[in-house]
């Protein structure tokens, strides 16, 4: 096959998708959820077909169209209506809350205690922090996201504040 | 919403962009599968056993005259020829305006086959215009008589 040719539907296919990812947005292939990580995996092999002209380009054009048009009406929905959301991504579980692994959820995630306490390492969270954490649960992305305790939180400004406030009172 | 629409506008455009070229400057290589391409899948689909797949490929006339029937039999008597198929090999031979004939060699387990499918370019696809006359042929000897 003529590497002229190759080249042509490269520049083609790439002009093609690069319009159709600049009005999608830049979430659309972001791999930020499972389902936008398969839409990845299933453009970057139709892009191999069309390359290789195992398709007629137009076919690649309306493969590639339809499902990123689709997951654009399913984006655009779930942005509306967070019921849709819900049903497309479902609700994050939580692996740990106050401190506590839960092990119903654990288990139904496949995510042992080690594999738990990696993540929450990966974190900067020892075992001997897990008290400090009101809920840990993995995102849509599968970044577990961790939120501490109000009193575990490091000191802000507005507590310095609280403690001069405080000082300057006792010293009246 | 106007996402949506500016994404559909895209597609929409560029189908008129590939449309303008396959059927308005006559590209009959670049945006649309080659002859010999098609003539390999073809032959991927006969003997593999998906006779759908190889009727899609076939021209307007070919597909008239051979039903599913006629081509499921094709397929099972390639298969029951050349065993399970091994490997698809097509080069372009006689190559006019809107028509064309492909050499294909195919191996097999138990032997190896070349034919000369004729193809035709109709609506801006190459398709089969002929398969039964061809797949009756076999230029190649047995693979065991063969000098490797």
């Amino acid at each position: 096959m003529s590497p002229l040719r190759i080249a042509i539907r490269a520049v083609i296919a790439y002009v093609f998708l690069l319009a159709l990812l600049r009005v999608s947005g830049k979430r659309l292939l972001a791999e930020a959820t499972g389902m936008q990580f398969v839409l990845a995996i299933v453009v970057g092999d139709l892009i191999d077909d069309a390359l290789f002209a195992t398709v007629p380009f137009g076919q690649f054009v309306v493969a590639a169209g339809t499902l990123t048009l689709l997951q654009l009406v399913i984006a655009v929905a779930a942005f509306h209506d967070i019921r849709v959301w819900r049903l497309i991504e479902g609700e994050p579980p939580t692996l740990l809350q106050n401190g506590m692994p839960r092990r119903q959820v654990n288990r139904q995630e496949r995510v042992n205690r080690k594999e738990l306490a990696s993540l929450l390492r990966l974190q900067g969270i020892s075992a001997a922090q897990w008290a400090e954490i009101k809920r840990a649960r993995i995102e849509e992305g599968g970044v577990l996201a961790v939120i501490r305790h109000e009193w575990a939180k490091p000191a802000q400004r507005r507590d310095a504040e609280f403690v001069k406030a405080r000082a300057r009172r006792r010293g009246r | 919403m106007k996402t949506l629409l500016k994404a559909l506008a895209v597609i929409v455009l560029s189908l008129a962009v590939v449309g303008g070229v396959v059927f308005g400057l006559g590209d009959d290589e670049t945006l649309v599968s080659p002859p010999e391409v098609v003539a390999e899948r073809f032959i991927d689909a006969l003997g593999h056993g998906r006779p759908g797949a190889a009727r899609a490929l076939l021209a307007e006339s070919a597909a008239r005259s051979a039903s599913i029937t006629t081509v499921t039999e094709a397929s099972r008597r390639l298969r029951s020829r050349i065993g399970d198929l091994e490997h698809v090999k097509a080069i372009a031979q006689n190559r006019r305006r809107s028509r064309a004939t492909v050499r294909v060699e195919i191996e097999g387990s138990r032997m190896q086959l070349a034919l000369a499918l004729p193809l035709v370019l109709e609506r801006g696809e190459w398709s089969i215009e002929e398969f039964g006359g061809a797949l009756a042929q076999s230029a190649l000897p047995p693979r065991e008589n063969r000098a490797r």
